[in-house]
C-alpha cells in the first residue's frame, strides 16, 4: 500500500514539473522556472525544478500554475523564512522581461505586483493584473532569495536521535548530521538553541506525584499543590509553576524549566558539555551533543517503598501500572517558547524505587536497581515534519486563509482538554474499526484551534486510514470544523483502524492546538 | 657524573613524595547540621548538608536532581534517610571554586526500635557519595562530622 501512494507521488511530482515548465520563459542562467506553485482544489504545493538563480546569485523565478476546477486566482499571500520580498532591484525586468505599471520593484514581470510586505520582507501578496484561470491558468514573476538552495534543517537533525534504556535509566542524546555543532544547526534550523521537552502521558492511580502550581500556573482553578492524578495527563515534566512539590515529584528547589525539560539557564549547558550520564553508555561530545536523562521512581508501583501509606492514599497502584513519557527534541524560539520537532521516543518506566528493606535506607545513587523495575523504550521517531528554511509558503489564495501558515503547535494539557473515547465499532462499509474521541474544554477560557489529535504509543500494527498525517511517529487527525471551543464545549473526531485480527487497540489520545507539520 | 645522578633520583622521588602527599589530601569536606532538637522518635527532621571544596582548585560534583537523598548513607542504623518519589530526575554537575561550597536540606528521620519511652540521645555521621560520569563505579563515601541529637519517644 505505501509502495503504491510512493508511486503515484512520484508521477504526480514528473507531470507537475513537466507542466510547470512551460509557463516560465528563458531569464538570465534559467532555462525556465526554478520554484513552482501548483494550486489544486486540495490546495497549494511548491516544488523546485533544479534550476539556480536566474541572475547567478540570489533571485528566483517563480511560475504558478493554477489547476483547479473552477477558482480563479487573482492573488497569493506567501510567506517565507527568508526575505523573498527584500527586492534590491535585479528583477526579471532588469533581464528583458517586460514589466508592467502597477509593479514598480521590477520584479513583477508582465502581469504581477506586490502588496502589504510585512516589515521583515518575509511576507507579501503577490497579485495579478489578469487572474489566473482555473484548469491550467499560469503566470510568472520573481522573488528575492535563491529558494531550494539552503541546506535544509531535516537534513541535519533527521536520524540523529539515540537511546538508550538502563536499568531505571533512561538516556539519549541528539548529535546533527554533517559534523554540525548544536549551536550551528540550531542557527541553521532557525532557532536559538535545542532543548528536550517531556510530557508524561500514563498515570496510574493512586498517584503520589504534586505540580507545585506556584501562582495557579499549572492550573489556575486550584489553589496550592495540585496531585497530579490520572485526570491530568498529559502534562509537561516539570510541570509549569515551578515543577514538583518537594517530596512529591522532586526535591530541592522549584524547577522553572518549563516548556522545557532543562532550564536554559541552569541546566541545558550541562548537557551540552559531553557529559556523560550515569548509567549511559551513548557517545557524547562537547558542543556536539545534546544529552537527555532521567531516572523517574514510583513509590505507589506495586512493592513500591510508599504502597500502604498515605502518599499512596493507603493502597497501590494496580498491577501492570507503570509510567508513560514522551520525550521530543525541541527547538528553543528566539523568544523562548518550545517548538516541538516530532523527533523523539515514547517510553514506559515501572521503576519503584524501593531499597529491599535494609536497615539503611539508601547507600546506593539514584536509578540503579535499588528497587524492581526498569525503563523500556516503546517508540522512536526520528523523522522531523518541520520545514526551514520555509522558501515560500502559500498562506492565503484571493486573501482567503489556506490554513498552512502556521508551523507552532501547543500541547493542551490534561487540566485543559479532557480526552475521551468511544466503543470501538466495526463498520461494514470501510471495513474499519471505528472510535470517537471526544475532546472537551475543562479549563476556564477559550482554547483557539486548530486542534489536532495524536494517537499516542499506538498498538504496533494498527493503521489509522484517514489519518491527517504522522507527528512524532504517531499517527494524528485534525478535528475538522472546529476553529475554536469555549469552556465546556465538546469536539470529536473519527479514528478508523485496521488492526490485526487478534491485535488489542490501545493509544493515548494527546490534543495540540495548532499545526504539527 | 654519580652524584649528579643521585641528586636527580632524589629529586624525582621528593616530587613523587609531594604528588603522593598532596593527592591524599581530601578535595571535599561535608558537614552537617541539626536544624532543630530534640526530635521526636519517627517524625522526620531535616538537618543541612554542606559539601566545600578543600582543594585549590575548581572542582565539580554530580547531584542528583531529585534522587539526592539516595546520594547519602548514614552510620547510625537508626537513622533513615528519607527518600523522595521522582518524575524529572537528572544529574546536575556544580561546578565550586576553592572554598566554595554546595548546600542542601536532606530530610531524616530516627526509628529508634526501642520503645522504652525515656528520651535517648542519638549519634550519627551522614556519608556523601560523588557520582561519576559514565558508568558508576562504588564510590566511598566522604564522611561527614558527627551530630548528637536528643530524640523523644
Amino acid at each position: 500500500m505505501k509502495h503504491h501512494l510512493g508511486i503515484t507521488i512520484v508521477a504526480a511530482f514528473a507531470m507537475s514539473i513537466g507542466t510547470a515548465y512551460a509557463q516560465c520563459p528563458a531569464v538570465g542562467a534559467d532555462s525556465t522556472c526554478g520554484t513552482v506553485i501548483t494550486i489544486t482544489d486540495a490546495g497549494a504545493s511548491v516544488s523546485n525544478t533544479g534550476q539556480g538563480p536566474y541572475d547567478g546569485i540570489d533571485d528566483t523565478l517563480v511560475g504558478v500554475i493554477n489547476n483547479t476546477s473552477n477558482l480563479t486566482i487573482s492573488s497569493l499571500t506567501l510567506n517565507s523564512s527568508l526575505d523573498i520580498f527584500g527586492f534590491d532591484g535585479d528583477g526579471i525586468d532588469t533581464y528583458g522581461i517586460p514589466g508592467n505599471d502597477m509593479d514598480d520593484t521590477g520584479y513583477g514581470g508582465p502581469n504581477a505586483y506586490f502588496t502589504g510586505i510585512n516589515g521583515s520582507q518575509t511576507s507579501g501578496t503577490v497579485d495579478f493584473i489578469v487572474p489566473i484561470p482555473p484548469r491550467g491558468g499560469t503566470v510568472y514573476f520573481s522573488l528575492e532569495n535563491s529558494l531550494g538552495a539552503a541546506t535544509a534543517c531535516s537534513t541535519i537533525i533527521n536520524n540523529a536521535l539515540a537511546t538508550q534504556a538502563s536499568g531505571a535509566n533512561i538516556c539519549a542524546t541528539f548529535t546533527p548530521n554533517q559534523s554540525y555543532t548544536l549551536s550551528q544547526a540550531a542557527q541553521l534550523c532557525g532557532f536559538k538553541n535545542f532543548d528536550w521537552i517531556q510530557q508524561i502521558t500514563v498515570q496510574y492511580d493512586p498517584s503520589e506525584f504534586y505540580a507545585l502550581n506556584q501562582g495557579g500556573a499549572f492550573d489556575p482553578m486550584i489553589q496550592g499543590p495540585v496531585q497530579l492524578t490520572s485526570h491530568f495527563v498529559p502534562w509537561s515534566d516539570p510541570p509549569q509553576g515551578g515543577g514538583y512539590l518537594n517530596g512529591y515529584g522532586g526535591s530541592g528547589a522549584p524547577d522553572y524549566s518549563y516548556p522545557f525539560y532543562y532550564d536554559q539557564t541552569s541546566e541545558l549547558a550541562g548537557h551540552e558539555d559531553g557529559t556523560q550520564m550515569p548509567d549511559c553508555t551513548l557517545a557524547t561530545s562537547a558542543g556536539t551533543t545534546l544529552t537527555m536523562h532521567d531516572a523517574p521512581a514510583d513509590g505507589c508501583l506495586p512493592g513500591g517503598k510508599d504502597v500502604g501509606t498515605a502518599k499512596c492514599d493507603n493502597t497501590s497502584e494496580p498491577a501492570g501500572s507503570y509510567g508513560g513519557y514522551l520525550t521530543h527534541l525541541a527547538g528553543v524560539n528566539t523568544d523562548g517558547t518550545a517548538f516541538d520537532l516530532g523527533i523523539g521516543f515514547a517510553w514506559t518506566s515501572n521503576y519503584n524505587g524501593t531499597t529491599g528493606g535494609v536497615q539503611i535506607k539508601k547507600t546506593n545513587l539514584g536509578g540503579d536497581g535499588n528497587g524492581t523495575g526498569g525503563t523500556t523504550v516503546t517508540n522512536v521517531n526520528q523523522i522531523t515534519n518541520y520545514q526551514y528554511p520555509r522558501d515560500v509558503g502559500v498562506i492565503a489564495i484571493n486573501g482567503i486563509p489556506t490554513g498552512s501558515q502556521s508551523s507552532q503547535q501547543t500541547l493542551l494539557g490534561g487540566n485543559q482538554i479532557s480526552a475521551s473515547t468511544s466503543r470501538l465499532t466495526y463498520d461494514g462499509s470501510t471495513q474499519t474499526f471505528d472510535e470517537t474521541v471526544m475532546i472537551t474544554n475543562i479549563s476556564g477560557s477559550t482554547i483557539n484551534g486548530p486542534f489536532q489529535v495524536v494517537l499516542a504509543s499506538l498498538t504496533p500494527g494498527a493503521v489509522v486510514t484517514n489519518q491527517t498525517g504522522t507527528f512524532g511517529g504517531f499517527p494524528y487527525l485534525t478535528v475538522l470544523g472546529v476553529s475554536s471551543l469555549g469552556p465546556g464545549q465538546s469536539a470529536m473526531v473519527t479514528v478508523q483502524f485496521k488492526t490485526p485480527a487478534s491485535a488489542v487497540l490501545n493509544f493515548v489520545p494527546i490534543t495540540y492546538a495548532g499545526t504539527l507539520s | 657524573m654519580g652524584q649528579r645522578c643521585g641528586r636527580k633520583m632524589l629529586l624525582i622521588v621528593g616530587v613523587l613524595i609531594g604528588i603522593a602527599t598532596y593527592s591524599q589530601e581530601p578535595i571535599f569536606r561535608v558537614e552537617i547540621k541539626a536544624l532543630q532538637s530534640p526530635i521526636t522518635n519517627k517524625e522526620e527532621f531535616t538537618v543541612s548538608t554542606s559539601i566545600r571544596n578543600l582543594s585549590r582548585d575548581d572542582q565539580s560534583l554530580l547531584i542528583w536532581s531529585c534522587s539526592y537523598p539516595q546520594q547519602w548513607v548514614a552510620d547510625n542504623p537508626d537513622i533513615h534517610i528519607t527518600d523522595v518519589p521522582c518524575k524529572k530526575n537528572d544529574v546536575i554537575r556544580i561546578e565550586l571554586k576553592p572554598g566554595e561550597t554546595y548546600d542542601r536540606p536532606l530530610a531524616l528521620y530516627a526509628a529508634d526500635p526501642d520503645e522504652d519511652r525515656k528520651p535517648k540521645p542519638i549519634t550519627f555521621r551522614l556519608g556523601f557519595k560523588p557520582t561519576t560520569d559514565g558508568k558508576r563505579e562504588p564510590t566511598a563515601p566522604i564522611w561527614s562530622n558527627a551530630v548528637t541529637l536528643a530524640v523523644n519517644p
